[in-house]
């Protein structure tokens, strides 16, 4: 039947896997059995004419043994490993107490890791793998026009679309939105500036989300000519309606235009992105559907019996047609078929996105692999306290495995403490980045929960076991292999065990991991923590900031993009709509200053702070010393437009030369510099009539900023705002109109509280279309700017402190080592009279040599570092003296964590040390 | 003794599964001394089975479902565990017989013609 060799049926092992666990058969019931098969034998005895002793006797003989029986079935009955690693893991559970020290350090590097690896695990997977909610989610797709060469998604003509629509076979309902931005008006003349969805009706159709009430968007809506209509999202509906059930055919002022509500959407419709209002969509024959993620998305429904392969095989045949706009890559673009979500995840080759996450998954898997490799040089340290312990287990029949396997149990105790510590972490951050994805207009899209994924739990509990691999089955495996080489040998308490050239390797690269990062986490903390105690320097909390924009009938998620559009206009309406806003703004400037909790109103391209970062070449002056391995192309420096009103309102002295005059705005060549950008110009001399050009951006900011081919002249000097202390910043003089949208800069009297609302109000009857958003006081912005540094600190401190906790862990580890080692020489020694001193000198010069080596590997690597990464370019304030402040705090640490062995060694009793020999 | 009795007890694995179902195919519902007791007889007292041997045998067939097991009464008015063969059981019992009869039939021919 199962012949020897053989491995039992899944069936078997399923029994015996629930046998081990429910305890099905107690062991009552198989004595019970054994009992009466003795009984039944006797009886059988008995009835052959044997004497009731003899029949006992005989019966008992013929049965064997009862104890080995019930053994036998007992591991039958269950999974005997199963079994007794419960007891392996109370063991655990108990080491985990007794070792605190380890425990502590070992478990707080282990959750730093798998907490920081969950946490980049959980935001590929939310990315990646989320799903639409919605009926055959994974049906719906994207069709994008895809540049291979530049790896960027390129807009897409409306020909195009309508060729989809009329002839893809594969792909059903084919149909695209975009994204506007409108005024919600209502009758008592508040204003709400919200995120609108103009949508085919396809995409009702390919949602299949009927309807609360009413209907969607139907293709009659889409007619040229036809009423204006709005079906609104759940929320809206009973905020702005009450729930009432005759809304439909009711009015909702979206900026200039008045819709008919012909739809109510269910609770927690927000297709296609994060939407509560959705509008036809009527292009134009000759427009582009601007095809970047929330701005805009073809989409479509795979038909019943098409893959995602076949409907892209069909899109890329049917080829594009060729463009109005010239594209960069006209032959390495073409069309591509994508699972709806990701046409929201970025710019990669569909396949891409897989490869980065099976990468970072492979990267997160190697994060472990120091503080494992700490844990398991401590373990194997521990196992020299326990020779004795497993020495025993091995006379009595423990085989290597089964100690093994303890071990192994051990350390999974320890790696699933952290891992549960990691996850908690992870718990926190996600708390933490809901509260921050709630200030993205309209939240994140709908398919995105931050609720940690089954995945992401399988995630963890691999590391916890391929960590607990690392940590204990290594220092198990080679401390057994002694063990029964050793045999009785260790049981006698005698050890041969040595740590090696890798621990010591560990401990110098630990130590000078400490030393080359301390400073720079100390540094960078410091730069945090005063600007967070210091404040920005000023009374930020007085001045606010709002984008102001004019309807224009396309979204413009950031500053940067709007102008694109603006530019691509024809020039006579472009110049049209400059004059336009330019109005507009000098109006809603005049009203907003009739406003008695408003003291100034300026205009600028940004708010202090967040200028767009440029690289600058300045004539005369050589190749800047700061250049970071020789790559930058010149001098890091911001650049801001601003108007006349700009340096009075945050009162901004003049130091040398002039302020703006109005010849300014036409002749764009003279800017004025703040204090630092001057004192680079000319170090302790005259920077006016100096001259400069722009020569690189970081990001893409910068070519709606001031022309790249032109020197610009320095005509007045003022000094440093307080929020960009650290800065060079170059101002040019811009007027109402100029530039779109602008930055209001408001100085308020005052409680900041309500203003969006009331600045909203203002600029609406200043023309519907006006908009405003993003309305924030400086004070929210530096808020803001801190959290990211925050972030960076708070990963950072936890890393270094985990890294010095191993080192003093290992450093303490090696010296308690060192001293067991040494027990006998010290005992001979201080009976031969040695002092305490001279002993403790010879047992403190391996761990001084250590840190020795270790400070000095870390001090190089931490001047390399600073001289390539000014600390004040990443968020961190230069404190004097931290270099070798970090090495003698490691020194201090190295002592104190070798104080408590060293101790003990000087308390060996010398008759005792001799003994124990 | 100690290098013996594994031996045995694999060999006896191999086979004890076989002869255990058969013996509850043949006679019926059988407690575990009875079960012994019938392959102690047809064995001519070759094979003696003691109770390490016979009842994790037992349980190990009833763990993957080839027999079942329930409390009763004996003749003699004693407790015993009575074993019966399912369905399941006398399918494996039949394979198993017949991939036996074929070795033997081979075996058989090898050692008649050793040419």
């Amino acid at each position: 039947m199962t012949p020897p060799g053989v491995p039992p049926s899944l069936r078997e092992w399923t029994r015996r896997a629930w046998g081990a666990l429910s305890g099905r058969r107690t062991d009552h019931d198989l004595q019970r059995e054994l009992a009466e098969h003795l009984a039944i034998a006797e009886d059988e005895l008995r009835r052959q004419g044997r004497a009731p002793n003899e029949a006992a006797r005989l019966a008992r003989a013929a049965a064997g043994g009862r104890t080995q029986a019930l053994e036998a079935l007992r591991e039958q009955r269950g999974l005997p490993w199963l079994g007794s690693s419960w007891l392996d893991v109370r063991l655990g559970l108990r080491l985990l107490v007794r070792s605190w020290g380890l425990t502590l350090v070992g478990g707080l590097a282990m959750s730093v890791a798998i907490g920081i690896a969950a946490v980049v695990f959980a935001a590929f997977d939310v990315i990646i793998w989320s799903r639409l909610p919605l009926e055959e989610g994974d049906r719906i797709v994207a069709i994008q026009i895809w540049d291979r060469e530049a790896g960027q998604r390129r807009d897409t003509p409306w020909q195009d679309i309508e060729r989809w629509r009329g002839s893809l076979q594969s792909v059903d309902d084919v149909g695209a939105f975009q994204t506007i931005r409108r005024n919600v008006i209502t009758a008592d003349g508040s204003v709400e500036l919200v995120a609108v969805a103009e949508i085919s009706a396809a995409g009702f159709r390919v949602a299949r989300v009927p309807p609360l009430i009413g209907r969607g968007i139907v293709d009659a809506d889409l007619a040229p000519g036809a009423a204006p209509v709005i079906v609104i999202g759940h929320d809206v509906w009973q905020r702005r309606f009450a729930g009432a059930r005759d809304v439909i055919g009711r009015e909702l002022r979206l900026g200039e235009t008045v819709h008919t509500v012909v739809g109510v959407m269910p609770d927690g419709f927000q297709f296609p992105f994060n939407f509560r209002y959705w509008v036809p969509l009527q292009p134009g024959a000759d427009e582009m559907l601007r095809n970047t993620g929330p701005e805009g998305v073809v989409f479509g429904r795979l038909a019943p019996d098409a893959t995602l392969a076949r409907a892209h095989a069909e899109v890329s045949a049917l080829g594009i047609l060729p463009s109005i706009d010239a594209r960069p890559n006209e032959e390495a673009t073409g069309a591509r078929v994508v699972p709806y979500t990701f046409a929201f995840t970025g710019d990669f080759e569909h396949g891409e996105l897989g490869l980065l996450w099976s990468l970072s998954s492979l990267a997160l898997v190697l994060l472990l692999l120091p503080p494992c490799a700490n844990i398991a040089i401590l373990n194997y340290a521990r196992t020299v306290t326990r020779q004795q312990e497993f020495a025993a287990r091995h006379a009595l029949g423990g085989s290597r495995a089964r100690i093994v396997w303890q071990l192994y149990i051990e350390s999974l105790v320890l790696t699933a403490a952290a891992a549960g510590v990691a996850l908690l972490i992870l718990r926190v951050v996600s708390v933490v980045m809901t509260g921050r994805l709630q200030d993205i207009p309209g939240g994140p899209p709908f398919w995105m929960t931050l609720d940690v994924s089954y995945r992401t739990l399988l995630f963890v509990a691999g590391l916890a076991v391929a960590g607990a691999a690392v940590s204990g089955l290594v220092p198990a495996l080679q401390a057994t292999g002694r063990l029964a080489r050793l045999g009785a040998g260790a049981l006698a308490g005698r050890t041969s065990l040595r740590l090696g050239t890798t621990w010591t390797a560990l401990v110098i690269a630990q130590v000078a991991f400490s030393v080359g990062v301390l400073p720079l986490a100390a540094e960078l903390a410091w730069g945090t923590l005063r600007s967070g105690v210091v404040g920005p320097g000023f009374a930020a909390e007085e001045f606010a900031t709002a984008r102001v924009a004019l309807e224009d009938g396309r979204f413009a998620p950031d500053a940067d993009e709007a102008p694109r559009q603006m530019a691509s206009e024809p020039e006579g309406a472009r110049r049209q709509r400059a004059v336009l806003f330019g109005h507009r703004q000098r109006e809603l400037a005049r009203r907003l200053l009739a406003d008695p909790g408003i003291l100034g109103v300026a205009a600028a391209l940004r708010p202090p702070g967040e200028e767009p970062w440029v690289f600058v070449d300045i004539e005369g002056r050589d190749v800047p010393t700061e250049v970071l391995n020789g790559q930058l192309p010149g001098f890091r420096a911001r650049f801001n437009q601003v108007d006349a009103a700009f340096f009075d309102i945050y009162q901004v002295p003049g130091l040398a030369g002039r302020g703006f005059e109005e010849g300014d705005v036409a002749a764009a060549d003279v800017v004025i510099v703040n204090r630092n950008f001057a004192d680079t110009i000319a170090p302790g001399g005259n920077a006016l009539g100096r001259r400069f050009r722009y020569v690189g951006a970081m990001g893409d900011e910068w070519r709606h900023g001031p022309a790249a081919d032109r020197w610009y002249e320095v005509v007045g000097v003022v000094g440093n705002l307080p929020v960009t202390t650290e800065a060079r910043v170059a101002y040019h003089r811009t007027a109402p109109g100029q530039i779109h949208p602008a930055h209001l800069q408001l100085r308020l009297r005052g409680d900041p509280a309500g203003l969006a609302e009331r600045l909203r109000d203002v600029a609406a009857s200043v023309d519907p279309a006006l908009q405003v958003d993003q309305v924030r006081t400086l004070a929210a912005i530096y808020r803001e700017h801190r959290f990211g540094d925050n972030l960076g600190a708070l990963t950072i401190g936890a890393v270094t402190g985990s890294v010095l906790l191993l080192s003093a862990a290992g450093l303490y580890a090696l010296m308690a080592f060192t001293v067991a080692q040494r027990r006998r020489e010290i005992g001979i020694r201080s009976a031969l009279g040695a002092q305490p001193g001279q002993l403790m000198a010879a047992v403190f010069r391996r761990v001084f040599w250590q840190i020795g080596a270790g400070s000095a590997v870390g001090m190089l690597a931490a001047y390399l570092v600073g001289r390539y990464v000014p600390i004040e370019q990443i968020g961190g304030l230069p404190i004097p003296g931290v270099l070798p402040g970090a090495a003698a705090f490691m020194l201090l640490v190295g002592v104190l964590a070798a104080l408590g062995p060293a101790r003990r060694g000087l308390r060996i009793d010398p008759t005792e040390a001799l003994r124990s020999e | 003794m100690s290098n013996k009795e594994p031996s045995k007890a694999e060999v006896l694995r191999g086979t004890l599964d076989l002869m255990v179902l058969q013996t509850l195919a043949a006679l019926g519902s059988q407690h575990g001394y009875a079960i012994g007791a019938r392959l102690e007889q047809v064995s001519s007292g070759a094979l003696t089975l003691n109770m390490g041997t016979l009842y994790p045998g037992l349980m190990r067939l009833e763990q993957q479902g080839l027999v079942k097991a329930e409390w009763g009464v004996t003749d003699n008015n004693r407790q015993a565990r009575f074993y019966t063969i399912t369905a399941p059981g006398r399918r494996r019992l039949a394979a198993e017989k017949k991939a036996w009869d074929q070795m033997v039939s081979v075996m058989h021919s090898l050692f008649e013609d050793p040419a």
